[in-house]
């Protein structure tokens, strides 16, 4: 007999257990060999020809007039998108928006327009062939006027300084929130029982009664 | 590779999780807890235990619940004041849980101690993992913002492929590699959990809300102000 953990079992019975978690684990491995057959025809299905590699002309076409403060709104999300896309502030930020401005996961776009060209900030606004997008947003394309919108906006913030970076700020306010945590914490517990051996010995030791 | 970590592991790690976690609680009901050692040790594992197991339990309810509802949490961050609230309180609480986890390791460090005594080769993988699972979530919500709001549009759809049997993992293969790594370990943390101390997870006590309430009475005499006992004793 052998204890563990409180409770007492045979050794014929931990062997046994040992058994079956052997199957376990080869069951799931099984499975895992299925998967691995089954994925070569998964990745056949997923559409992976690139937009990019269409030639331009396929895709340029006339846009109706845009509006920069309805672009700066599609941006920011405060106007949705009409086929469901997410708003470009959860991942960009961009010069004029408000505080605290858009995500840091991808580029910061004040500069697109500058850095695309006329020609080509249109191209990849129909396309978004960037890689972590084309999943998002090819179920959810933009409308013609949501991209002229946007590429209005683009032009107006392609005049403006660069926004300030607001991590340095979003972490301090964290850590902020953090010590206002630990506050709470020991305000909450002030009245929880400590270590009573501790407490004792020091008292002895404050009376002469124990040699340190 | 890609195809393995975010297809084949997470159907491994939830099978494995479900299938070995209601087979150990057939077996060995009496191995599903985490083994206390409060006696042992009671004053940092109040720094690390209150810290680690409100700021973890907050945090992964709001990745759960923005993954079970996302068009509501959609809606919930949909304004710029909302957004920024909800990510700072994110934000503190995983320093929060961080705080928690690194006094939880620190207690467990010293060779000598009697929490090393029974503390084992499983316990030190879980903490490592948990450690780097909260640092990498927290530099996540730091430096790659929104992640409340890109989650919805990446992980959660991934998600919802994979419980319908019809894995696409497209919108997250792209995402940084730092992304990546968070998303897989929360996934072996998964697959550790029927193996290790984490079983404790589904054992939340909530029959103690409707279990008849009990009186606790503390057998001995109430404290007495000094100045009191100065008098009395003349």
């Amino acid at each position: 007999m052998i204890i563990h953990r409180g409770a007492i079992y045979s050794h014929r019975t931990q062997v046994r257990v040992r058994a079956r978690i052997f199957t376990w684990v080869a069951a799931a491995m099984e499975m895992l060999m299925v998967v691995g057959m089954l994925l070569p025809r998964l990745e056949a299905q997923t559409p992976s020809a690139p937009l990019s590699s269409q030639p331009q002309a396929q895709i340029q076409e006339v846009l109706p007039a845009g509006s920069a403060a309805r672009g700066r709104e599609l941006f920011a999300g405060r106007v949705r998108f009409q086929n469901g896309g997410p708003p470009c502030a959860a991942c960009h930020s961009i010069a004029g928006l408000r505080f605290p401005n858009g995500g840091t996961l991808g580029p910061n776009l004040t500069h697109i327009y500058n850095k695309l060209g006329p020609e080509g900030a249109p191209v990849a606004l129909k396309t978004l062939f960037f890689p972590a997008m084309t999943a998002i947003y090819d179920p959810h394309p933009l409308t013609p006027q949501e991209r002229a919108d946007l590429l209005a906006f683009f032009q107006q913030a392609s005049t403006e300084p660069s926004s300030r970076s607001l991590t340095p700020i979003v972490a301090l306010a964290g850590f902020g929130g953090f010590c206002i945590l630990l506050v709470i914490t020991r305000w909450v517990w002030r009245g929880r029982l400590r270590s009573v051996r501790h407490r004792l010995l020091e008292k002895a030791r404050a009376q002469g009664g124990l040699q340190a | 590779m890609d195809a393995f970590l975010f297809i084949a592991f997470p159907y491994l790690a939830l099978v494995l999780a479900i299938g070995v976690g209601l087979y150990r609680r057939r077996a060995r009901p009496y191995t599903y807890s985490s083994l206390s050692s409060q006696l042992l040790e009671n004053r940092k594992l109040f720094w690390g235990s209150v810290p680690w197991h409100y700021g973890i339990t907050l945090i992964l309810l709001a990745h759960l619940l923005a993954a079970f509802f996302p068009g509501a949490a959609a809606w919930l961050l949909g304004n710029r004041i909302r957004l920024l609230v909800l990510e700072l309180t994110g934000i503190s609480l995983a320093f929060y849980a961080l705080l928690g986890i690194v006094v939880l390791i620190i207690r467990r460090l010293p060779t000598a101690s009697r929490v090393r005594r029974v503390t084992s080769y499983m316990d030190g993988i879980v903490l490592g993992l948990l450690l780097v699972q909260v640092a990498t979530g927290l530099s996540i919500a730091i430096f790659d913002r929104w992640g409340s709001l890109w989650y919805l549009r990446t992980a959660v759809p991934w998600f919802w492929s994979l419980a319908k049997l019809h894995p696409d993992m497209s919108t997250v293969i792209a995402l940084p590699a730092f992304v990546k790594l968070h998303f897989v370990l929360g996934f072996a943390i998964i697959l550790l959990f029927p193996f290790s101390r984490l079983v404790h997870l589904v054992m939340f006590p909530v029959q103690y809300l409707w279990r008849p309430y009990q009186v606790v009475i503390w057998n001995r005499r109430a404290r007495v102000a000094p100045a009191k006992t100065q008098e009395a004793s003349r």
